[in-house]
């Protein structure tokens, strides 16, 4: 009933504003990301009051043994088995224990450069009145990060992340010493995302790695590194990258917002993140980019996008992001700009045939036959002359077949995976065509499709464009032309709708902005002085006026050496 | 107020382009060389200038309220009840267009394209489509005009480059067709064919104010006069202007004749593609155009509750005429005739109000 009565009545709209937006003047009015902090100092009073409302049970225990009893209880010892205590005395004379996870740290670390030092018998010979924790950290552990704590919250945090927490009797802290070494995989080449030209390196499921991956493509101090933590239970770690003078404030401040209000148990990897932050939920165009390539994220980070590396998988998002942006790659840039635009405009090519090519088909032998030219006709008339199937049904076998082919192919171990392909393809096309079941021209269709389709970048628009090319068979099959080009526009509303965090979907042409010549027709890479208009960056200028400076020196060079002689 | 968003001149333009261009792949080149003969492709260059005249007085009324759409103009400038009829007037006809040339493109996809489907249905789902262009948004509708101008401009230049080689220079003698006098007056009187142009005056908030309006305006009414001028000289050169009388979809018969060797022949595959994505563009920027004056009439803040009513009534309008020939005839003609009415002579009354009210010292037109 009031299912019923909700559809009858108006309400109005939650949400009367139109989204987050970058607009024109957002950069000037962005608030300043500045170091100073915006609160007054704290009275006497208001300290007070404020360590009244902490929460005194999760502040580190001056009594050892209390603390002991706090962390078996916290990490419900004796049930967990992979969490170690282990109880020492320092010098000899201080009682304290370190807590770590087994395999979450690096054992060498452990054996060679930390307990050693803590257990040998002159530890303290040259402590004077200064705090024990202090004087550890300063004089004896020699690890190249230790930092303490007062919270037993974040000293489970840091332990689940594998770093080793010493507690010491006495001290109401403890030290967490850097000791992460667990099983990773090595850089390998990327699996996704594999070109001819330019970078074999990609991501790994290492956070850390990735990070460095990076780092050591963009060596610049503004590039920074934010951590957050996402997952109310899982608490994985997410890296969130971009350059200080280039991303706009307002973008970074939206990117985190939306990670930090993710309000879900369990978030893994930058698939979950995606769908969790992505502006449209129901659209199927993705709004963010997803890399398995450091080379590629680095140049988003250049471009003034930010990006976001998650814990778990060898992927990074970068965001907002643009459709024509989705057809770019890394090969693009590595190759001459003739070859780049070439590869590109095939691209596109591939987008269309994927999309439209089988809708067209059913459009034009079920409604407008008469279209066809005579001796087309006839072959099609031929091959369809045998098959027992209606065109729609005879398309959608030979679609289906061939996702069946193509999902299947991805399931199995990849040397099968490959056999299964070629098996699929070829043979069961060719027995379904001896056997009647569809038509040769039909097979052609498909799988100029499916090479189409492969053709595209980006893997989550490729699945996009997969399911929008049964709309189009559907359309094709119940109103011909005219299904086709109202689907088209439908499509074409709801992307055009799109913003990604506040960036029109086909920004620079719809609505248009200062284009750099890099959108779809790639222009020399000297020609390409600015960052995209929408981003709207602090700093525009990507390269300089000149940015071959060298011809004007060479130049300088003929002329002198003309006057000389 | 509604929020539509904003635009720029570039949206603008194609917004308006689509929708004065349009025309040329309907029965109007063929209704027009009916009338004036073969100087269709300049009677419309005067019809393109009488517009642009009209569009200026539009303009100055825009000028004397800034940052106004037409509707507060009309109520600011004739008063409540005066503006209120004005703009419910304004309202109507473009319900009016929605309907009838929702019906006119039934009519003629009937004909050439889907003869069995009842035309309920393909009048259903092109108002479908606008509605939920409505419910988008202007924002929306006018970046789909401007990523659609683009194929759509380049499909159709193709066809005029392609029908060249049956060109015919006598086709177009007697230049002056039926009489200058007759070919000026029905210039002028044809004026209605650019009316489209209004519609920058009813989203006058969403441009950022009155020099991208006029930019839009003038820009849009030149490309349009040279695109539709040229659509009609390329139809006289090919075909006797006898045989474009009797001819309902001259664009159509003109893209079917085409042949370049045994393979490459018909190429109305590409007319009907770029001709039902831009009728459906067409449609939701008039749809739209219909909601947003009802919504600013009555001041509703929200256009979406508005959206469906309005495509019903639409869909009403679309199936009251008996047949083709009285849609032609009786409706479309109606509007063409009747149109500069409500598009142009209203704005120019509006005008003339605000500049004797300014008079008395209420306004700036005076200076």
């Amino acid at each position: 009933m009031k299912t019923i009565t909700d559809m009858l009545t108006y309400k109005e709209p939650k949400n009367k504003e139109l989204g987050f937006e970058l607009l024109e003047d957002e950069v000037q009015s962005a608030p300043k990301q500045s170091s100073k902090s915006p609160k007054h100092p704290l009275t006497v009073e208001e300290w007070n009051e404020g360590r009244k409302a902490e929460n005194t049970e999760d502040i580190v225990s001056t009594e050892l043994r209390a603390n002991l009893e706090v962390i078996r209880q916290k990490f419900l010892m004796p049930k967990n088995r992979d969490i170690i205590i282990r109880e020492f005395k320092i010098g000899r004379k201080v009682k304290a224990f370190m807590v770590y996870i087994d395999g979450m740290m690096d054992k060498q670390t452990l054996n060679l450069s930390i307990f050693p030092q803590l257990m040998s018998g002159d530890v303290f010979e040259e402590l004077g009145e200064e705090c024990p924790v202090n004087y550890l950290m300063e004089n004896i552990l020699t690890v190249h990060d230790v930092r303490k704590t007062n919270k037993y919250s974040d000293a489970v945090m840091q332990i689940l992340n594998g770093l080793s927490a010493l507690f010491l009797e006495g001290s109401g802290e403890c030290i967490l010493i850097e000791t992460r070494g667990f099983e990773k995989r090595n850089v390998e080449a990327p699996k996704t995302e594999t070109i001819v030209k330019g970078s074999q390196e990609g991501f790994t499921e290492n956070l850390r790695t990735n990070v460095a991956l990076i780092r050591r493509i963009i060596k610049n101090e503004n590039l920074v590194t934010e951590m957050l933590s996402v997952g109310n239970a899982n608490h994985s770690n997410c890296a969130v990258m971009y350059m200080e003078n280039i991303a706009n404030p307002k973008v970074i401040q939206e990117v985190k917002k939306r990670l930090e209000r993710i309000d879900a148990a369990f978030v893994l990897g930058d698939g979950m993140i995606e769908q969790f932050i992505e502006d449209n939920s129901f659209m199927l165009f993705p709004q963010i980019v997803s890399t398995e390539r450091p080379d590629r994220t680095a140049s988003f980070i250049m471009e003034g996008q930010v990006v976001i590396i998650a814990e778990g998988t060898p992927f990074a998002l970068a965001a907002p992001v643009t459709f024509f942006g989705l057809f770019h790659t890394s090969e693009d840039t590595f190759v001459r700009w003739p070859g780049g635009t070439f590869l590109r405009l095939i691209r596109i090519f591939g987008l269309f045939c994927a999309t439209f090519l089988p809708g067209l088909y059913v459009a034009l032998t079920l409604y407008h036959i008469e279209m066809i030219p005579t001796e087309l006709l006839i072959s099609v008339a031929k091959a369809k002359e045998l098959v027992p199937f209606p065109t729609l049904l005879e398309v959608l076998i030979m679609e289906v077949a061939f996702e069946l082919i193509r999902e299947g192919g991805i399931r199995v171990p990849s040397v099968i995976g490959q056999t299964l392909g070629i098996v699929g393809a070829l043979i069961l096309g060719q027995a379904a065509v001896a056997a009647g079941l569809v038509s040769p021209l039909l097979v052609i269709i498909v799988s100029i499709t499916g090479l189409g389709s492969f053709a595209i970048p980006n893997y989550t628009l490729a699945i996009a464009i997969r399911i929008e090319r049964f709309l189009f068979i559907f359309a094709g099959a119940v109103l011909g032309f005219y299904g086709i080009s109202l689907m088209a526009v439908l499509l074409s509303y709801f992307a055009c709708s799109m913003k990604s965090f506040g960036v029109p979907y086909f920004v620079p042409v719809a609505p248009k902005t200062k284009v750099n010549p890099d959108v779809i027709l790639r222009y020399p890479i000297w020609t390409q002085k600015e960052r995209p208009d929408a981003l709207n960056t602090p700093d525009r200028k990507r390269q300089g006026d000149n940015p071959k400076l060298w011809i004007s020196e060479d130049n300088r060079d003929e002329k002198g050496k003309g006057g000389n002689t | 107020m509604i929020k539509e968003g904003k635009f720029g001149v570039h949206e603008a333009v194609c917004l308006v382009i689509i929708a004065i261009c349009n025309k040329i792949f309907s029965t109007t080149p063929g209704y027009v060389t009916r009338t004036v003969g073969t100087t269709a492709w300049y009677m419309t260059l005067i019809s393109c200038i009488t517009a642009i005249a009209f569009f200026t007085l539009i303009y100055l009324l825009l000028k004397c309220f800034p940052g106004k759409n037409i509707v507060e103009i009309y109520d600011a400038s004739l008063g409540r009840v005066v503006g209120f009829v004005f703009s419910f007037l304004l309202m109507v006809s473009f319900l009016l267009s929605v309907g009838i040339y929702a019906r006119e493109f039934t009519e003629i996809m009937k004909t050439y394209a889907l003869p069995a489907t009842p035309p309920s249905v393909i009048i259903g789902t092109l108002i479908f489509t606008a509605s939920v262009a409505v419910f988008l948004g202007l924002e929306t509708i006018a970046r789909v005009a401007k990523l659609a101008l683009y194929p759509a401009l380049l499909g159709y230049f193709l066809i005029l480059v392609f029908s060249s080689e049956y060109f015919k220079l006598h086709n177009l003698f007697p230049i002056l067709g039926y009489g200058l006098d007759k070919t000026v007056f029905t210039g002028i009187l044809r004026a209605s064919a650019y009316d489209e142009v209004t519609i920058l005056a009813v989203f006058a908030g969403s441009l950022q104010g009155a020099a991208h309006i006029k930019k839009a305006g003038y820009t849009s009414l030149l490309l349009s006069g040279f695109i539709i001028s040229l659509g009609l000289l390329c139809f006289s050169l090919v075909f006797e202007y006898t045989s474009i009388q009797e001819i309902t979809i001259i664009a159509y018969i003109l893209t079917r004749g085409l042949k370049y060797g045994t393979f490459f022949q018909r190429l109305d595959p590409i007319f009907l593609l770029l001709w039902i994505i831009t009728t459906t563009i067409y449609i939701s920027i008039l749809l739209y155009t219909t909601v947003s004056i009802y919504c600013k009439l009555f001041r509703l803040q929200d256009a979406r509750p508005v959206a469906v009513p309005m495509a019903v009534l639409a869909v009403s309008i679309a199936i009251i005429p008996k047949d083709f020939s009285s849609v032609l005839s009786v409706y479309v003609e109606g509007i063409r005739t009747y149109g500069n009415i409500t598009f142009f002579i209203m704005p120019v009354i509006a005008l003339i109000v605000a500049v004797i009210r300014k008079k008395k010292g209420e306004s700036e037109c005076a200076d």
